[in-house]
């Protein structure tokens, strides 16, 4: 299937961009290492798009970066290849009016799961956005789709496993390496502030320096920004030079608000903030 | 560079017994910043603020920090003291010392200890205060009264005695409330209408007063002083300009419902005005029972109305008013009949509430005052009164009492004993709650004088056998079950709040309880007031209430909707949240985490790179400074004056040596 939503994926673009509809469509070409972020202007560009499995980037956070936030301001069409899953992201961002949605085009992959290395993606782990919602048009049949078994949350899981002692080991290695290059934050598609709290200085809440308090500080205050927000895209991670799992931190925190709340980030474009929300019968049982 | 002064006060012995003050004092001047530190016995008195007064003007000082008792004690003394010396007021903080250390401490040194702590602290904060100025928001200097009850009449009456424009809105056709239904009230006995009646004229003839009867609120916005409310006016398909109110049509609509009035003793028609003293005594249509609108046909009413008032196209009409304050007075309802099953109410004829008692004895009413057997119209020789149904029944989900059954109980019974003199009266009940005043004379005299029969004791069942009502329960003082054949029963059931209650707190952002009940801002010391600014509360909407209190209630709110509105503007503390609009990114969280309403959206233009940008503004006259919007803002774009990020910080900050941190390894 692939390989003819490829073919149409190509087509479409050249239509679009032709006709006018689109100044510019961000998907996906060949790179090292599999894929990287594609902006096709020029129809003579088209051919360099790909879909295949190694699709595996959110690549939502481009919308509210330069160039394409300077083009959507100038008052511009944007396209945007996006999965199932890349759609939390977009409705996220709707949800909290940084994207316009009558200013962007999306192009929905119907997929059949992405590889990171030779495994699938966690995230495509029992995926149940194989079939993308909310798009302007989708590429791919419905039919044939295997639903990918497994859980997940595996990872976290593992961790969560561990004791007190043990845990608390494991993140003291794992967030001790980390640099501060906030490559994290560049690449969450949800980190999109002017002026992040990382670089206040009255008073200045973390640490500038790579120390293990400080990239807790700044791990753990990322992890409560993203609460409710968080898509689970991974792309944190993905972009993280140095290994470390920080999407863990974040993903736990959405998995819990699901499991305590019903509340999937980005699962509804309509549905209010869940932090902004208030509900009667929200369960405590857990505040102690 | 910051000059503060620093004062600590013995309280006489209420601190310095546990603390020692001039240890305090002295370990003070060693801070950093701090130019003066002084101890004194009681800081608050005139020598005291003296003191405090010379100091500042010798010393130069350029901030206080008062150690002594709790801010909520004597931070506006100590604030109105810098105001004084043309220092601003928001450069002083108080040290609480006393409640926070001397008095929940026993340990000298350690108490001592933590007041030097706690000073430090203070003394970290005020040199990151910076001066504040009082928020000054125009008033609208008008009232807005929901519910047309004994309640709002009052409150109404009592605003517009001062001057000031009263709008009342009332969801049935009528004002008068629950008190139009009541016959004589205890524990004078004087007649409910006799006294209400004057009132609902004088009000809604008061030149002042703007009456929306068959209205509802569809919508509250703005806050304290400004507030705007959509008054939705129910269609009520007859022109009240037009009406001449001559009864005709209600007297051939072919129609019939139950009177709700009436409480179902009696049926109304369609096209109706609720009582003859209603007011406007001009009519109504029920859409759901008149024909026209049920089977499209009909039109009887319009056939024959002289001054052709009939409109059955009316739509419903929005009005939008401006108004300063808002006084709720919607008051109560009654438990629905099937909550209690097995005492027969809503099956056994013979069963009925209080209320519908009432109408019985009432002049006016359905039987024209005859107490009768709903069942034949026979007169009652036995009847029980059962006290306490649903009330204080935690099993029916009403664990509080109802507060006026016992005494509107032993009236009744008083008054059944009047008109059927060989009459048998019984009452169960738990307990007699008779705390008003003449109200425990009130229940003697009908115990003493008319012979009623109290049985202490709760009622298991109430049966019909062979077309008889049998009451069967427990009379705890004797021992004995007894089985009582009575001709009626009447249950005294339990008060809760008016349907529509919820919806209605929420249009007005003011707080209820578990039941229903709106929720005062402190249940000692602010009674009237709710926790939203400018709205208060009268009568029964907040708790049950007889008749008395919810005048005094309505008087109180009234009083304080007189005192708001006396002054051209208001004047607010400035603790309120602020938007930095260069960092703001417009995602509006604070707006959904608001519980005042007082986040706004404006379009700001950065100065440096003339860009437009849409973002958040705090509206400092609505911002109560709760804080609750600071902790959803990710890039902190939102801080709160007074109680700034960098404030609290700088008192962590002070005590980080007491503080154990993560080191690293």
């Amino acid at each position: 299937m692939r390989s003819e939503q490829e073919a149409q994926l190509r087509r479409r673009v050249s239509q679009l961009l032709e006709d006018g509809t689109l100044k510019v469509v961000l998907g996906y070409a060949s790179g090292f290492k599999g894929t990287r972020p594609l902006f096709v202007q020029d129809t003579r560009h088209v051919d360099r798009l790909v879909w295949n499995e190694a699709c595996e980037a959110n690549l939502t956070g481009y919308l509210l970066r330069e160039p394409l936030k300077e083009m959507l301001d100038a008052g511009n069409r944007i396209g945007l290849v996006v999965k199932g899953c890349d759609m939390r992201a977009v409705n996220v961002l709707i949800q909290e009016g940084q994207v316009d949605r009558s200013k962007i085009y999306l192009i929905g992959m119907v997929c059949e799961g992405v590889r990171d290395g030779s495994d699938f993606s966690l995230k495509c782990r029992n995926c149940r956005v194989q079939i993308p919602e909310g798009c302007d048009e989708t590429i791919g049949t419905h039919t044939e789709l295997e639903r990918l078994e497994g859980n997940p949350l595996e990872d976290i899981l593992k961790v969560k496993a561990m004791d007190l002692a043990e845990r608390w080991a494991y993140w003291k290695q794992e967030l001790s390496r980390c640099i501060k290059c906030y490559a994290c934050r560049q690449a969450c598609p949800m980190c999109y502030c002017q002026e992040c709290i990382t670089e206040k200085s009255r008073p200045q809440w973390i640490e500038k320096a790579p120390t293990l308090s400080g990239n807790i500080a700044y791990h753990f205050i990322r992890a409560i920004h993203l609460a409710g927000r968080c898509v689970s895209c991974g792309e944190c991670s993905r972009a993280c030079p140095m290994d470390i799992p920080v999407d863990m931190l974040t993903r736990f925190v959405a998995a819990t608000i699901e499991e305590e709340f019903g509340y999937i980030a980005g699962e509804d474009v309509n549905a209010k903030p869940f932090l902004g929300t208030y509900r009667q019968d929200d369960p405590e049982d857990f505040i102690r | 560079m910051a000059r503060i002064g620093v004062f600590v006060c013995w309280c006489g012995s209420n601190i310095a017994s546990t603390v020692d003050v001039k240890a305090v004092a002295k370990a003070a001047a060693s801070f950093p910043g701090v130019a003066h530190a002084t101890d004194y016995k009681y800081m608050c008195s005139d020598p005291g603020q003296n003191l405090i007064r010379e100091t500042i003007e010798s010393e130069h000082l350029t901030g206080l920090v008062v150690a002594a008792c709790s801010p909520r004690m004597h931070e506006p003394t100590f604030r109105r003291l810098a105001l004084e010396t043309g220092m601003n007021p928001y450069l002083v903080e108080m040290a609480n010392i006393r409640e926070h250390c001397s008095w929940v401490h026993e340990d000298k040194g350690e108490a001592t200890a933590k007041a030097i702590e706690t000073v430090r602290m203070l003394v970290e904060k005020v040199k990151r205060n910076s001066p504040l100025e009082e928020i000054r928001v125009p008033v609208t200097k008008k009232a807005l009264v929901i519910g047309g009850g004994v309640a709002g009449i009052q409150a109404g009456l009592d605003i517009v005695t001062a001057g000031i424009p009263v709008i009342m809105v009332e969801r049935s056709p009528s004002i008068g409330g629950h008190m139009a239904q009541l016959d004589e009230t205890f524990p004078t006995l004087d007649c409910s209408q006799c006294i209400l009646t004057p009132k609902m004229v004088e009000l809604s003839q008061h030149r002042l007063v703007t009456l929306h009867t068959f209205s509802e609120i569809d919508e509250v916005s703005g806050f304290v002083g400004n507030f705007k409310v959509k008054i939705r006016k129910k269609a009520r398909t007859v022109d009240h300009d037009k009406c001449t109110g001559c009864g005709i049509c209600m007297e051939k609509c072919p129609a019939k419902v139950s009177s709700e009035f009436d409480r179902g003793l009696s049926d109304r028609k369609a096209i109706y005005v609720p009582f003859p003293q209603a007011i406007p005594n001009k009519p109504v249509i029920d859409r759901s029972s008149c024909i026209w609108f049920t089977k499209g046909r009909c039109g009887v009413c319009k056939k024959l109305c002289p001054a052709e008032a009939i409109d059955f196209e009316e739509k419903d009409v929005i009005v939008e008013e401006q108004v300063g304050a808002i006084v709720v007075a919607t008051g109560y309802d009654l438990i629905d009949r099937g909550l209690y099953g097995e005492y027969g109410h809503g099956k056994i004829k013979d069963v009925i509430d209080g209320l519908q008692f009432e109408r019985m004895l009432s002049a006016s009413g359905p039987t024209g005052g005859k107490i009768v057997r709903p069942s034949d119209g026979a007169t009652p020789k036995t009847v029980v009164f059962v006290q306490c149904v649903g009330s204080r029944d935690d099993s029916k989900g009403i664990p509080y009492c109802s507060r006026i059954c016992c005494m509107y109980t032993a009236k009744h019974a008083m008054l059944y004993k009047h008109r059927v003199k060989d009459g048998k009266a019984y009452i169960f009940y738990i307990d007699v709650r008779a705390g008003g005043k003449g109200y425990e004379e009130f229940v003697k005299r009908a115990v003493d004088e008319d012979r009623v029969v109290y049985l202490r004791g709760r009622v298991s069942r109430i049966f019909e056998k062979n077309g008889t009502v049998f009451v069967k329960g427990s009379d705890t003082l004797s021992g004995q079950q007894v089985e009582i054949r009575a001709d009626l029963v009447v249950l005294a059931t339990a008060v809760t709040s008016s349907h529509g209650s919820r919806e209605l707190a929420q249009r007005l952002r003011i707080g209820f309880d578990q039941y229903g009940f709106f929720t005062e801002a402190h249940p000692k010391l602010r009674p009237v007031e709710t926790t939203t600014p400018g709205i208060y509360l009268a009568g029964a909407c907040q708790a049950p209430k007889d008749i008395p209190d919810t005048v005094s209630q309505a008087s109180a709110a009234a009083s304080k909707v007189i005192g708001l509105l006396s002054s051209d503007e208001l004047i607010r503390e400035p603790l309120v949240a602020r938007v930095d609009e260069k960092v703001c990114i417009a995602c509006f969280m604070c707006e959904s985490t608001c519980p005042y309403g007082a986040i706004e959206h404006v379009t700001w233009k950065d100065p440096e790179t003339r860009k437009e940008k849409e973002v958040a503004r705090v509206n400092p006259g609505i911002c109560e400074g709760c804080g609750a919007c600071l902790p959803v803002c990710r890039p902190k774009a939102l801080d709160l004056m007074g109680f700034s990020d960098e404030q609290i910080y700088g008192e962590i900050n002070a005590l980080s040596d007491l503080v154990k941190v993560i080191h690293d390894e």
